[in-house]
């Protein structure tokens, strides 16, 4: 097995800060949406936490996203031409076998290649649409007296809301499978310490 | 020489005597910090001591020829006495008291008969009674005594009876001599001209005067109070005699404004006055300016005020909507006072400041009148709510009542949250000349009524414990043949298609506001699952058979609820924030996409459980089988 250095310091730090925002957000909207149910912070408290925890991850996402294009990192989350329905289809049965039989992964890990295909394709719907549709959302929510117009021409505040809500369930949904699909890599915890260390143990090819 | 030293004893005495001095002082400082202020009450001039002369000159009382009272002997005419300096015809011109009033309509006061009430302020031949407001010391009962008797034309001059000036007898009013100086000049120790106080504009509008409120006076008081509950003194409810629910932690005054020496006139003020600063919130043609600037001069004012006081924005009356509107923010900055609620701006501009700041209404309020069987005295059926007993008990526990929130409109057209209590009314229509009107006292009392009792058809319809009477508990028509009895009795004595109309109307609160500390402070209030603005409120504990009330005409813009009858004649109201386009976090939520993102989440967490399970298992056979 050799170490591969697999994840930037900012890579890390993003994923890190993003994943514990949501998070948060997750409980402290939930906590807003039915208060009582849970019991966390206090119905004040969190809405102001929702507030700012929701500046920070647009935040932390303005500046991912510079990063990744000054750098070039965007490229991994684009999946290659051509390849993607193979790839996605190799993927797929992996999952559903192949991991049961102690298969290979089908992509071979590396710096430049993280991400199977089924990850870019929810990372991009994630990054490029869901995440954005919230963000929107949640600041009509935020400012709602001042965009009464706006409002008005998309149905009020009962639609936004509805779909701020069905974005979080989505987000929800998504944060419980990214969770356990960490655990698919050579050991239950591998994935988990390379976003850690920023290093990959991967066997040698001889 | 030698140095004299103090004797140490002397140095330890005077050392402990300090150290007692000090912490006595502390203690004392301590025991001051818990010292309520003094209460509203003993800051006011004690009424025993003599009051000061009025800055108004000494009064020449005329009557209706021009000529003075203490010779003619004849009644007060304001019009010929005030007249004299002010422009009466202004006044009235620019006063709504002085305006008739439809029965239909809501001022916030008590919700009067059927039929026009004769108006104790404009009525005689015709002139304002200035005497009921401006002269201190005044019964303003009198008036509706004098009215009541037919003696209209006295209205003015009664009010001046418990001040010595003259007194009713079988031939007439009869001057006191003794009040007037040889120029017909009335005594102006107690002919004291002064602008209103509040227990003057109580007298109609409700509890307002400094004294402790006693439940008898919702039996003797019209106005607000009956209607909404809300009482305007500086006491303490704590310190008051009404057996009043956790009253014991109730040291707040019934209204924070009159204990802080507020009179009704110092917000409902003259449009003219030259002290009166008119908002021009809402203003979008003057949005750059606070308030109108300019004033009229003090001598034009005094000549001409304005009588279209200042009022709050809830009043549908046409002929109120001519006065400017006092808000709570004319004087309150809630910006700089409001830190600690999140989203401010949204709270703002959705809620009145009633809404958090009056909240809980700790006395009783009227919420059903029912008129569709009178009793044997002619009295209606009523219910109160925040009560529990009758209102001649005066160990009737009140556990006051939480108002309903209600949106209205403001002049620039937004909708916000007032906190209302709503009223009920239950009466026969007949059709008349005019189209539809409510039956009058007089058509139900030849249907319903007998030698001072019930008919005979109707005792046996009602008397459900067949004692040959009908009781107040029995006043109900509760089924078809009841009302069908009750209806087919005034057919007989000339209405025509008679019907049963239920009508609610929205009493708004403005008064009782709480201090800051005792304001609406926890947000489950109106964010959760039982939130305030969507409570279900039971409105009438009965209602007649087959009747479901509707809003009133002018109180339509208040829809946005949904109104159920249960079996037993229970109507229910349920506001619906959603169809008012409100959107509160924490309430307002949709079941479908809950109930689907939830399943989604379940989903999603049972498959990784269910494959992560797969794979533990799968790991397991194949480390057994690579076991020699």
């Amino acid at each position: 097995m050799s170490r591969v250095y697999v994840y930037t310091a900012y890579e890390r730090m993003w994923h890190w800060l993003q994943a514990i925002s949501i998070l948060l957000l997750s409980f402290t909207g939930f906590e807003i949406h039915a208060p009582e149910r849970l019991h966390l912070f206090g119905f004040a408290l969190a809405t102001r936490l929702h507030e700012t925890l929701a500046l920070v991850t647009v935040g932390n996402a303005i500046l991912a996203l510079f990063y990744h294009l000054t750098t070039g990192a965007i490229r991994k989350f684009v999946p290659a031409r051509g390849d993607i329905f193979n790839l996605a289809y190799q993927q797929v049965s992996y999952y559903l076998f192949g991991i049961f039989r102690n298969e290979p992964h089908p992509l071979a890990r590396g710096p430049s290649a993280r991400l199977n295909v089924l990850q870019q394709l929810t990372y991009l719907a994630i990054l490029n649409l869901l995440l954005p549709v919230q963000i929107l959302s949640g600041v009509v929510l935020w400012q709602a007296h001042r965009l009464e117009r706006v409002l008005s021409e998309v149905g009020g505040l009962r639609t936004v809301a509805a779909i701020h809500v069905g974005a979080a369930w989505l987000f929800v949904s998504f944060l419980i499978l990214h969770v356990y699909l960490t655990t698919t890599g050579p050991t239950p915890t591998a994935h988990l310490k390379s976003m850690i260390s920023g290093h990959e143990e991967q066997p040698v090819e001889r | 020489m030698s140095r004299r030293f103090a004797p140490p004893q002397l140095l330890l005495s005077l050392l402990l005597t300090a150290t007692a001095s000090l912490s006595t002082s502390r203690s004392q400082a301590e025991d001051q910090s818990l010292v309520p202020p003094p209460a509203a009450e003993l800051m006011r001039p004690a009424e025993r001591a003599k009051a000061p002369q009025s800055l108004h000159p000494p009064v020449i009382l005329k009557d209706k020829t021009g000529a003075r009272v203490a010779v003619s002997g004849q009644p007060l005419s304001p019009t010929q006495t005030c007249g004299s300096c002010h422009d009466l015809d202004f006044i009235v011109e620019h006063g709504f008291h002085f305006k008739p009033r439809p029965a239909t309509e809501s001022t916030g006061s008590e919700p009067r008969p059927p039929g026009e009430e004769p108006n104790p302020l404009y009525s005689g031949n015709g002139e304002p009674n200035c005497v009921y407001c401006h002269i201190r010391g005044v019964d303003p009962e009198r008036v509706r005594g004098a009215i009541a008797e037919g003696q209209a034309e006295l209205s003015a001059t009664v009010l001046l009876e418990p001040l010595g000036f003259g007194r009713r007898t079988a031939a007439g009013w009869v001057w006191n001599a003794e009040r007037f100086d040889a120029e017909g000049r009335a005594d102006a120790n107690f002919f004291r001209v002064a602008p209103p106080n509040s227990a003057v504009c109580g007298s109609c509008h409700g509890m307002a005067q400094p004294g402790a409120p006693k439940l008898s006076d919702y039996l003797e008081r019209r106005g607000s109070t009956v209607t909404t509950g809300q009482i305007f003194s500086p006491l303490r409810i704590s310190d008051s005699r009404l057996n009043v629910a956790g009253r014991e932690g109730l040291g707040r005054p019934w209204d924070v404004h009159a204990e802080r020496l507020l009179e009704c006139r110092d917000c409902h003020a003259p449009p003219n006055a030259p002290a009166t600063s008119i908002p021009l919130l809402g203003n979008p043609t003057l949005a750059s300016l606070r308030s109108e600037v300019r004033h009229s001069s003090y001598g034009e004012f005094l000549r001409r005020p304005s009588h279209d006081f200042m009022r709050g924005s809830d009043h549908s009356s046409a002929t109120a909507q001519s006065s400017p509107l006092v808000r709570c923010e004319n004087c309150h900055e809630a910006r700089s006072s409001h830190h600690f609620l999140p989203r401010l701006e949204q709270h703002l501009s959705r809620l009145s400041c009633e809404s958090c700041h009056v909240g809980r209404v700790r006395a009783p309020a009227r919420a059903v009148d029912d008129n569709t069987m009178p009793s044997a005295l002619g009295q209606p059926r009523l219910e109160y709510r925040g009560v529990e007993g009758e209102l001649t008990d005066p160990a009737a526990y009140i556990g006051g009542y939480r108002p309903v929130l209600l949106t209205r409109a403001e002049p620039s057209g937004k909708l916000r949250l007032f906190p209302s209590n709503l009223l009920t009314r239950f009466y026969w229509t007949v059709q008349g000349e005019r189209g539809r009107e409510a039956a009058p006292d007089e058509l139900l009392a030849r249907a319903f009524f007998e030698g001072g009792a019930h008919r005979p058809e109707l005792i046996a319809a009602l008397d459900r414990n067949h004692d040959g009477r009908v009781e107040a508990s029995e006043l109900e028509l509760d089924s078809a043949q009841k009302v069908d009895t009750a209806r087919g009795l005034l057919l007989e004595a000339g209405g025509r298609s008679p019907v049963i109309v239920g009508e609610i109307r929205a009493y708004p609160l403005h008064h009782s506001v709480a201090p800051a500390r005792f304001a609406v402070r926890d947000c489950n209030e109106c964010h959760g699952a039982r939130s305030w603005p969507s409570a279900p409120v039971e409105l009438a504990r009965f209602a007649p058979y087959g009747v479901t009330p509707r809003f009133a005409r002018g109180d339509e813009r208040d829809s946005g609820v949904l109104l159920a009858r249960t079996g037993n004649g229970r109507i229910l109201l349920s506001p619906d924030p959603t169809a008012l386009g409100l959107h509160i976090l924490g309430t307002s939520r949709s079941t479908w996409l809950d109930f689907s993102g939830g399943a989604l989440a379940l989903l999603v967490l049972a498959g990784a459980a269910v494959h992560g399970g797969l794979r533990i298992r799968a790991a397991r056979h194949q480390s057994k089988g690579a076991k020699p």
